[in-house]
């Protein structure tokens, strides 16, 4: 008897029939290490939903080398199912390997909403990174950071800050009071040569009363060209001011 | 220390361009501002003009140490300040909300304004009724304005921008709506 994933005998199998075999075999064939992508385009070419339950479906052959697979043929996964549950059952389904599954889905649908709850759930710490720094040439870059920052997201939102030298994720964190991280992403940006407008740009979005949160600022800062640029964009801040253009003076 | 005046921001991503708050006190009296100026010219530029603006509030000497002095040496300043150094519209888009108050009472006066709320940390009651001569276009005023007198002050109040609906915030959103932190 031939092999269910050899490509005559699957040419000839009843997709959906023999759906309980080929879960046997594809999961066999990944404890092996064996190459299935071309068994699986094979099934793609002819049944995309027989292909949506073994791969994605709810008793999918749930194994990580599997995944490989999957991303293989995810334009037919996507006329199965709707992208945002098939990334989210992909993430589930990806063992180790869960920025496989989002670098995908941020390369095909880059402007989608929905991806802000997936990076959540597969980037870890630094959710939003990755999506955040495909965007950062679109027009929709500033309304990601402001979805990320609302999501609680805040980590990625510094990372890409910190990458792109852009001020967005700074409004963005200033307009959700996130002020521990507001202060790392100034920080940073403070230091580029030239240095981002931060000052006018926190004065729009965190408010008027910016003396505060500057002082808290200034005891952070470790780099003495980010207090000459602080100095210089806060000069108009009645208290900040005196205590920086002290701190620059002493810096030489 | 909670501001006492209060400005409402624009909806959008930069919703106090322009805006600027300061307090001055003489002897016994205390003035209150919350202001916006040059929102138009940009965001750094607006940053800039409202900050002057701000610094100049900050050295007003009033001839007297009392509510009703602060308010005409705020007003005596603005006609004062060259066109030029309240931004591209010379002061013509001016929101300005004052509070002044001694022991012997308090005063409302400003332009710009939509609608002024006061609020007792429980609720935010409107100040006064639709037309009121406190509610006025923006821009620096041609003469000096009225003066609305109060027994005391209330803890804060809140004015919205004359661009802005006038439509009150909630106690909850009242301190994102006008940048209070902390």
């Amino acid at each position: 008897m031939s092999h269910p994933l050899d490509p005559a005998a699957l040419a000839e199998l009843d997709l959906r029939a023999g759906l309980p075999a080929l879960r046997e075999a594809l999961w066999k064939a990944a404890e092996q290490d064996q190459p299935v992508i071309e068994a699986v385009r094979l099934i793609a070419s002819r049944d995309r939903v027989a292909l949506a339950e073994l791969l994605v479906g709810p008793r999918a052959v749930a194994h990580p080398r599997l995944l490989a697979a999957s991303l293989a043929v995810i334009e037919i996964l996507e006329a199965a199912i709707a992208p945002k549950s098939l990334y989210r059952r992909l993430g589930d389904l990806a063992g180790g390997s869960p920025l496989d599954v989002l670098e995908v889905a941020i390369a095909r649908h880059p402007e989608a909403v929905w991806l802000v709850e997936l990076s959540g759930r597969l980037e870890g710490r630094n959710a939003g990174a990755l999506h955040l720094a495909a965007l950062v040439d679109r027009p929709a870059f500033g309304a990601f950071c402001a979805l990320y920052a609302k999501a609680g997201l805040r980590s990625g939102l510094v990372a890409a800050g910190q990458h792109s030298g852009r001020i967005e994720p700074v409004s963005s964190l200033a307009q959700v009071g996130a002020e521990v991280e507001l202060r790392t992403l100034t920080q940073s940006l403070l230091c580029a040569e030239p240095p981002p407008p931060i000052v006018a740009w926190l004065a729009a979005t965190w408010g008027p009363d910016l003396d505060a949160f500057i002082e808290r600022l200034i005891p952070t800062l470790r780099e003495p060209r980010a207090v000459r640029a602080l100095a210089r964009q806060a000069h108009l801040l009645p208290r900040s001011s005196l205590k920086l253009r002290a701190l620059a003076r002493s810096l030489g | 220390m909670t501001p006492r005046a209060l400005l409402l921001g624009d909806p959008g991503p930069t919703p106090f361009v322009g805006q600027f708050r300061c307090a001055i006190s003489a002897g016994p009296a205390a003035l209150s501002i919350a202001g916006r100026v040059g929102a138009e010219a940009g965001l750094e530029r607006a940053f800039e003009v409202s900050g002057l603006l701000a610094h100049a509030l900050r050295s007003l000497q009033p001839v007297s140490p009392d509510r009703f002095a602060l308010l005409r040496a705020t007003w005596e300043l603005l006609a004062l300040m060259p066109g030029e150094s309240l931004g591209p519209a010379a002061g013509g888009d001016l929101c300005l909300l004052l509070l002044s108050e001694d022991p012997g009472g308090a005063c409302v006066a400003g332009v710009g304004l939509s609608m002024v709320w006061a609020s007792d940390e429980r609720a935010l009651m409107p100040l006064v009724e639709v037309p009121h001569p406190l509610l006025c276009p923006a821009g620096r005023p041609s003469r000096t304005p009225g003066v609305l007198n109060l027994e005391r002050a209330p803890h804060c109040i809140v004015g919205a921008p004359a661009h802005l609906p006038a439509t009150a915030p909630t106690l909850a959103e009242l301190r994102a709506r006008t940048g209070v932190r902390g």
